[in-house]
């Protein structure tokens, strides 16, 4: 698992680093303010400061193009760029961030070709299936994280639309509601809380999903280490978004209505790379990768029954964008893809022979609307569609 | 640009969480057939209506004993030449008939050992065929089970000779993945390859009978994906796990048949495992929820053995307590570094002691 991850994020590390050392020598700098002003606020004002001193301009680096080549860009990206990775910025005539992409992709290729073919040649063998599906995994992420970057690079405007937070908010408080449409259960309407608090480098983030219509209960612990990136207020703004935390979880899932009940633990290694180290055209966008395994043991309420016990591969990969930058609302949206099957998305169902394999997909958008208060939307479709909103309070957010 | 065609179908079903309703529906049209002013329905859909012509009606039965309720109007022939295939050796026909009506029918030879004729004459009105073996074992008999052949039909016939070899062996039941796409020519192929097994074949389907026309070809082939029958004592569940999820409807039916079979020795097959008992590989039910909602149901109503396919290879084990087996050992891309190669499965089954034993048994040694 680890090696699976190394390589993962190495390559998009490799292509991030070298990016950023041959461009600015350094990592790559937030975005522009797009005219907000660079004056600090006081701790207790309620609107959105701006910090930015450290704002540059970077429009210099993107040159501005025209809305023709902007829009054939993107018509190659998406065809023929779904199989040739950077081609949108090969158009656009941004050859370096184009062939990195085209290398991401090349990169994604290998990888899951380098798990994918021992699959099939090995008839999914359980002496294999472990390292061989957590590679495959990671090879469709890298691959579609390079097909989105050339997408989002043409499309987006310098600098993309939103810029990194540098410091973690030191507590996030949540609480809203979730549709759940899963046609084997009956429930539908939850209330979902978290709170995720961060102290230096560690984070705790309890989370609850009660059902209103059904006796439905997931109750959820997770921890998390942060190896580098964004800490809260007192410790040096990181760079960029980018970080690297290792996490663990425990998860409790009560069907009381059905007679069993779930309890999950878990470690994983996740971490996001700000892709303005890929490339200048990339600024605002950033890539998600995670891996890990769970334990699992299923408990039925049954006389006479036994608990079963099962391993969860654990992958997940996105991509996203920050919005706003500072001064001004602020918040990001992603795309992702998870290979969870136990949460109430889980794997993703098809009418023809592939059903079950694949985990769920979904999409993530949280948005602060001031210092302290903001908004989170998530959908997700995977054996179930997943819809809802949260009301989001935080304290420490940076400034 | 048909190939582009379902590929795009494909890409705009990518989401769609009710994956098997289609199938479960067209389940409730099996063994339905009219022509003229006759009517057939065969009870629980325990068979297919395989051809229905003025005077012939030619069925395949997915069950040793079906039940055939034909209904005869003034206009309809009274004789009818009527086909049973996939029956056991001493399947026979009586029915249940109106009051002052009579109900004959003459035998002919079959070409098949799994093949039944008989020319029959219907009173008008309703008539209740019983086809299937006058008596059920008494002392302890034995099954098979067979599944995932898929690419290696071209050497089934090695599989069956080992079955025919065996005299216990009453039927053998399937867990699916008869063929790689579902395709009309590739079940008739596998038909075909069938007529050489001297005892009948009662399959649900698998994963890879869904690649054409979402499973259509199957059921009109071999009839409902999800059924039930009993014999010897034994009931047998088959469940449509094809797409890694029961549909809602079949739930509702489980409800009654477990109900049913509480009180027996009792069987659930289906192709898709609930749980693989390797979890990383995801060879199971999409949601692991809905696969411990399923087991518990089990559970609760004390089913005896689940059986599964889906897996090249054999594993035994428990779910749930439940006593579980997965053999996928048709000749499908096998599992490698396992030592298990070809094989099928044995169960002898007593009518009053429940399960006997289980074996496997190996055709080609990996």
């Amino acid at each position: 698992m680890r090696r699976l991850f190394l390589v993962s994020i190495a390559s998009l590390l490799a292509l991030g680093a070298r990016s950023a050392s041959a461009e600015t020598g350094a990592p790559a700098a937030p975005a522009p303010t797009h005219g907000a002003t660079a004056t600090p606020a006081a701790p207790n004002d309620e609107t959105m400061p701006a910090d930015d001193t450290r704002a540059e301009e970077c429009d210099s680096e993107q040159p501005r193009r025209s809305v023709a080549l902007s829009a054939a860009g993107t018509a190659l990206a998406i065809v023929p760029g779904a199989l040739v990775h950077g081609t949108g910025h090969l158009v656009v005539g941004d050859t370096k961030t184009g062939l990195r992409l085209l290398a991401l992709e090349g990169a994604g290729l290998g990888v899951l070709a380098t798990g994918f073919i021992p699959i099939v040649l090995s008839g999914a063998s359980r002496r294999l299936i472990g390292p061989a599906a957590a590679l495959s995994a990671a090879g469709v992420g890298l691959f579609a994280i390079s097909f989105l970057a050339d997408i989002y690079g043409v499309v987006a405007p310098a600098g993309g639309v939103g810029a990194p937070m540098l410091n973690a908010p030191s507590l996030v408080a949540a609480i809203g509601y979730r549709y759940v449409y899963d046609p084997v259960f009956a429930y539908r309407n939850f209330m979902v809380q978290e709170i995720d608090y961060r102290t230096g480098s560690w984070r705790i983030h309890p989370s609850a999903w009660f059902a209103f219509d059904d006796t439905n209960a997931r109750l959820r612990a997770h921890f998390a280490y942060r190896l580098t990136g964004p800490r809260p207020l007192g410790h040096p703004e990181s760079p960029d978004g980018s970080f690297v935390d290792l996490e663990a979880a425990i998860t409790r899932h009560a069907f009381t209505s059905n007679r069993f009940s779930t309890t999950t633990a878990e470690v994983a290694v996740a971490g996001r790379l700000d892709m303005a180290r890929i490339g200048p055209s990339l600024r605002g966008s950033f890539a998600e990768m995670s891996a890990g395994l769970a334990t699992q043991a299923y408990s039925y309420a049954i006389r006479g029954t036994t608990a079963d016990l099962g391993e969860l591969l654990l992958v997940r990969f996105g991509f996203g964008m920050y919005i706003g930058f500072p001064g001004n609302p602020r918040g990001e949206i992603s795309l992702y893809y998870d290979h969870r099957h136990d949460d109430y998305a889980a794997g993703l169902k098809l009418t023809g022979l592939g059903s079950g394999v694949a985990g769920h997909f979904g999409a993530d958008a949280r948005l602060y609307l001031t210092r302290q208060w903001g908004v989170a939307a998530e959908a997700a479709v995977g054996s179930a569609y997943i819809t809802g909103l949260s009301i989001l309070f935080r304290h420490g957010g940076p400034l | 640009m048909k190939k582009i065609l379902f590929a795009l179908l494909a890409v705009a079903q990518l989401g769609c969480v009710d994956v098997a309703e289609e199938r479960a529906h067209r389940d409730e049209t099996v063994g339905q057939a009219k022509v003229g002013e006759a009517t057939f329905v065969i009870v629980d859909g325990l068979g297919a209506v395989r051809k229905i012509e003025q005077g012939t009606l030619s069925i395949w039965a997915k069950a040793p004993l079906i039940q055939v309720v034909a209904t005869r109007g003034e206009n309809a022939p009274a004789e009818w030449d009527l086909t049973v295939t996939n029956a056991l050796a001493d399947a026979d026909i009586r029915a249940r008939i109106p009051d002052n009506s009579s109900f004959d029918a003459v035998a002919f030879p079959g070409g098949l050992p799994t093949e039944k004729r008989w020319r029959v004459t219907l009173p008008l009105g309703t008539t209740t065929m019983l086809i299937g073996p006058r008596v059920e074992p008494v002392g302890p008999w034995r099954f098979a089970l067979l599944s995932d052949v898929q690419e290696a039909i071209d050497h089934v016939q090695d599989i069956y000779t080992r079955i025919n070899a065996d005299p216990d062996v009453t039927f053998v039941v399937s867990a699916g993945d008869l063929t790689t796409q579902g395709t009309d020519e590739q079940l008739d192929r596998f038909q075909h390859e069938l007529e050489s097994l001297r005892v009948p074949f009662f399959p649900t389907l698998g994963n890879h009978e869904l690649g054409t026309e979402r499973g259509a070809p199957f059921q009109r082939h071999f009839g409902r994906a999800s059924f039930r029958f009993v014999y010897g004592g034994m009931q047998f569940t088959f469940l449509d796990s094809g797409s890694a999820t029961i549909d809602p409807l079949v739930y509702g039916w489980l409800d009654g048949w477990l109900a049913e079979g509480r009180q027996r020795t009792h069987a659930v097959l289906m192709h898709i495992p609930p749980i693989d008992p390797f979890g990383v590989r995801n060879g199971s039910f999409a949601n692991r929820n809905e696969a411990s909602k399923l087991l518990a149901m089990l559970a609760a109503a004390d089913v005896d053995l689940t059986l599964y396919g889906h897996i090249h290879s054999f594993y035994a084990f428990a779910n749930a307590g439940i006593p579980a087996y997965i053999s996928g050992g048709g000749g499908a891309i096998p599992e490698r570094f396992d030592g298990i190669g070809r094989h099928y499965l044995t169960v002898d089954v007593d009518p009053e002691r429940g399960i006997l034993q289980t074996a496997i048994v190996r055709v080609d040694p990996d």
